[in-house]
């Protein structure tokens, strides 16, 4: 051991060593980092016991060489041990799904902000007899608005009157987007999301809204949150990266917002297809995000509306565009188990999505560009036996070929991929030996036995 | 999302047995882990959400989870250690509830359907613990979850997963709450059949000797006026408390409207001594932000429920407009059924003595910020029909605002009151 090196637990102190990428971990694993690693996944209790106590006999060897013999002799026994029990246990080594989305904010380019002095509303109360007691002029004007806004007047008056002109649209949008105070984003997007969707009410009357944003004012803006647009590649895993500070509270009223153009009935649309294929793209990507996990309803509802709004012939070519988006970047860990999941499935839509991607991330698995059968038979064909045979691999398959064949309708249309997918399970099961010790066999094992009871029992 | 009614009541026979076999082979995922939090126990526990999952939402006729398939359900939203376990229970329940209701109308009916000894996160059978293994929650402990609240993110000393969990956990809570009430009362109004709301989960909640009503809506008050720093907490947190503050209100409107319903069947003298008397929430609330400007002025801009915002006012303000007498019946006197609409309210303060007299016993600020609020309320009811009454309700803010400033001539209009004015002036210019 080398003893004038850095302690153990100094090797995990952010501060004394900068966390090593994933990758350059892998290369230069010697004795103390298994054993650290293997405590810090198993339980952090033991572990900060364990290097106190690590530590006070270090202190002590350096104190009495006598005893360092014997100590180290010691030390190297239950070192060994350890090793073998993190060979038994390392099908913990498997990294957890998450992703860090946003990066370093900065200021939008483009601002919505126009001069209020034009603003017809305010311009109109200046000159009624009222205004000697209100005392409205072009110096508080941004001032009264904001209140106007904040108490809820403005919405109520625009609801009222059923007609917003565009310097308001403008300036409340750019509020929402942009402002650092949340009575006034929150306000904001509340007045954006009634006079939206006012247009579905039955027998309210739909605000006239003079300007409408588009996508790319609201791509604009995420931009300018950190939100990193090519994601997977230089998305860092979330230990690496604990500094980032996350986007600006602007993304809830953003979601939200986003939501409302989805849903909003009227003759245009705010987004076209390939819009909308990229906002729902973003909010997969976005439920990967552990910093957001707080907003994970809003983003799941954010989706469905996003989902619900494409035309019934658009729908299932977009939906393989996302899907096809979403496969080819996602890295394949843990995370690409994860973005199916975080599709809700509860409405059809949202089903097809779950399994139209789930059947995607197969296809680019396994290499395959062929048919449904010949992506079942390659399932089948794994030998489970194998000693090289990627457990981990392989639960991930059989999750993903789940969520494919199960969310969709498509084991009653060809009976034949039940029947492959009950060979497939039944291999998980009978090739995998309960005592196997290999990382991920129970884990495979467990779930084809439970999935084939459900193959049974139909 | 289509509810699985009737309709598919045939089929339960069938779905027992499935539903026998679907939880011995989910709860088994759970079993081999107990109570332990480690990332196996909590990866486990997230597969078997997924399970549920896959069986009863996903398939078109799915199974619906077994009771105890809820229970564990539930024990993770309330004992869940990571965040992700929780936001999972949470969003997984509400699903079910949804696809599979246990208090509903069947459509073109107007009776209620109520599915027998059906799960439910509450236990009103007995004040006593029944041990240590029973999660329900009991009227004390949702009490003490509305205290919780009322703390504050602020002051409080449990860590952020705690805080972010009660949060979940209030506003399934009242989720639950709302589903089981709105149907009910729904169906009692149209049927006068009293014992439906009698055995709503709601009303159970609030008849516990162990809640102390009173002191639950002085909580729910403080928790809705509390300032919350949006800029010092995370995303998740200043969303959930959003949530919360959501959940708040509609909490109070339910227990409102339950009042509401329970003078109703009073008065139809259905209703007997077992159903026990409370005071009326609003009639707390009034009191309560009575001589509280701070309390008054954020309550009302928090609470925006439109009907009884309206009422609220009214009841404030009649507190402070002359009775109308019997015996001397002068021309301004306001009638008494005048003073159950604002609009006649507003026209008292053309008297200039009751304009003096309100003002000097509230204080002019809290004139201006009752007025304003009853308009508000006022504009979002109107909104969808009359239009004539809009006018007439401008023009008497405006002519009320205008006797303000005659009977006092250094009253200060406040911010608040300068909006007033101009969305008033604005709708009237729009409908001209």
């Amino acid at each position: 051991m080398n003893m004038d090196g850095p302690l153990d637990f100094e090797n995990e102190d952010p501060l004394v060593n900068p966390p090593p990428s994933a990758e350059k971990r892998k290369k230069v694993i010697e004795l103390d980092d298994l054993v650290s690693d293997f405590y810090k996944e198993k339980s952090k209790l033991i572990d900060k016991r364990n290097r106190k106590r690590k530590a006070s006999s270090k202190l002590y060897d350096s104190d009495d060489d006598d005893d360092k013999h014997g100590q180290q002799t010691l030390l190297s026994i239950v070192d060994n041990c350890r090793n073998q029990m993190n060979e038994i246990c390392s099908e913990e080594d498997i990294q957890e799904w998450g992703l860090s989305m946003f990066g370093d904010q900065r200021a939008p380019t483009h601002s919505l902000l126009a001069d209020l002095d034009n603003c017809y509303l305010l311009k109109e109360f200046m000159s009624s007899q009222l205004n000697s007691v209100v005392d409205l002029n072009p110096d508080n004007g941004t001032a009264f608005l904001e209140g106007l806004l904040v108490n809820g007047w403005l919405t109520k008056l625009i609801l009222t009157c059923a007609r917003v002109e565009t310097i308001i649209c403008k300036w409340s949008l750019d509020m929402l987007l942009y402002s650092p105070k949340e009575d006034l984003r929150s306000s904001a997007c509340d007045f954006w999301c009634s006079i939206l969707l006012s247009h579905n009410e039955v027998n309210g009357a739909p605000v006239e809204i003079q300007w409408l944003p588009n996508y790319q004012i609201i791509k604009e803006a995420l931009e300018s949150y950190g939100f990193r647009t090519n994601s997977s590649q230089n998305a860092e895993l979330p230990e690496a990266d604990s500094k980032s500070q996350g986007p600006p509270q602007n993304i809830r009223a953003w979601l939200k917002f986003v939501s409302a153009c989805c849903q909003i009935r009227c003759k245009r649309s705010i987004f076209n297809a390939s819009q909308l294929e990229q906002i729902a793209g973003i909010l997969v990507w976005l439920l990967l995000d552990r910093g957001l996990q707080g907003l994970s309803l809003l983003l799941q509802e954010c989706l469905i509306s996003v989902t619900e709004s494409f035309k019934d012939g658009e729908w299932v070519s977009s939906c393989k565009n996302i899907a096809n988006s979403l496969a080819s970047r996602v890295a394949q860990d843990m995370n690409c188990l994860r973005i199916v999941e975080s599709v809700s499935g509860v409405d059809a839509r949202s089903k097809r999505l779950r399994s139209t991607i789930a059947n995607q991330m197969l296809v680019v698995l396994l290499d395959h560009k062929e048919s449904d059968e010949n992506l079942m038979s390659s399932l089948m064909s794994i030998n489970l036996k194998e000693k090289s045979c990627n457990l981990f691999r392989t639960y991930m398959l059989l999750v993903l070929a789940e969520n494919w064949l199960l969310s969709s309708k498509l084991v009653e249309e060809k009976p034949v991929l039940r029947d492959m997918w009950a060979v497939f399970l039944r291999n998980c099961f009978s090739q995998i030996n309960s005592t196997d010790l290999r990382p991920f066999a129970s884990k495979v094992r467990t779930k084809a036995s439970y999935l084939l009871q459900g193959c049974r029992s139909d | 999302m289509s509810k699985e009614t009737k309709a598919n009541n045939s089929s339960r026979a069938m779905n027992n047995t499935y539903g026998a076999s679907l939880e011995a082979n989910t709860l088994a995922m759970l079993d081999s882990t107990g109570a332990k939090d480690n990332r196996d126990a909590n990866e486990d526990r997230l597969q078997y959400l997924e399970a549920v999952r896959a069986a009863s939402l996903v398939p078109e006729t799915g199974i619906p989870p077994t009771n105890k398939m809820y229970q564990a359900m539930f024990r993770i939203l309330r004992f869940g250690r990571r965040l992700e376990l929780v936001a999972a229970s949470f969003h997984l329940l509400t699903q079910l509830h949804q696809r599979y209701p246990w208090v509903y109308i069947p459509d073109g009916k107007h009776e209620l359907e109520i599915v027998d000894e059906a799960w439910s996160p509450f236990n009103f059978g007995s004040d006593v613990d029944s041990g240590e293994k029973d999660i329900s929650v009991r009227s004390l402990l949702f009490q003490e979850l509305i205290q919780n609240m009322s703390k504050g993110v602020d002051e409080s000393e449990e860590s952020d997963l705690k805080i972010l969990g009660n949060m979940f956990l209030f506003k399934y809570l009242v989720h639950v709450l709302k589903l089981d009430f709105i149907p009910r009362n729904q169906v009692f109004e149209e049927t006068m059949n009293w014992s439906l709301l009698k055995e709503s989960s709601l009303n159970l909640l609030l008849a516990s000797r162990r809640v102390n009503f009173k002191l639950l809506m002085k909580d729910c008050l403080s928790t809705m006026c509390s300032p919350f720093d949006a800029d010092g907490n995370s995303i998740s947190l200043v969303e959930l408390h959003k949530g919360m503050l959501s959940a708040m209100k509609e909490l109070l409107v339910m227990i409102i409207e339950l009042d509401a319903s329970k003078k109703k069947a009073d008065s139809e003298g259905i209703t007997n001594r077992g159903d026990g008397v409370r005071t009326p929430a609003l009639e707390i609330i009034v009191d309560e932000l009575t001589y509280d400007e701070y309390l008054l002025s954020n309550f009302l801009k928090v609470f925006d429920d439109p009907k009884w915002k309206l009422e609220i006012v009214i009841q404030y303000l009649t507190k402070y407009i002359p009775k109308p007498s019997v015996r001397t019946r002068r021309s301004n006197t306001p009638q008494a059924d005048d003073l159950k609409t604002l609009n006649g309210i507003l026209k008292t303060f053309s008297n200039g003595t009751n304009a003096k007299n309100i003002t000097k016993k509230i204080g002019p600020a809290v004139v201006q910020i009752l007025i304003g609020h009853g308009f508000l309320a006022q504009l979002a009811i109107s909104n969808t029909n009359e239009g004539d009454s809009m006018t007439e309700i401008c023009n008497s803010v405006i002519a009320a605002f205008t006797n303000l400033r005659r009977v006092d001539q250094k009253i200060e209009i406040i911010p608040f009151g300068k909006e007033v004015l101009f969305t008033a002036e604005m709708v009237l210019k729009a409908k001209a």
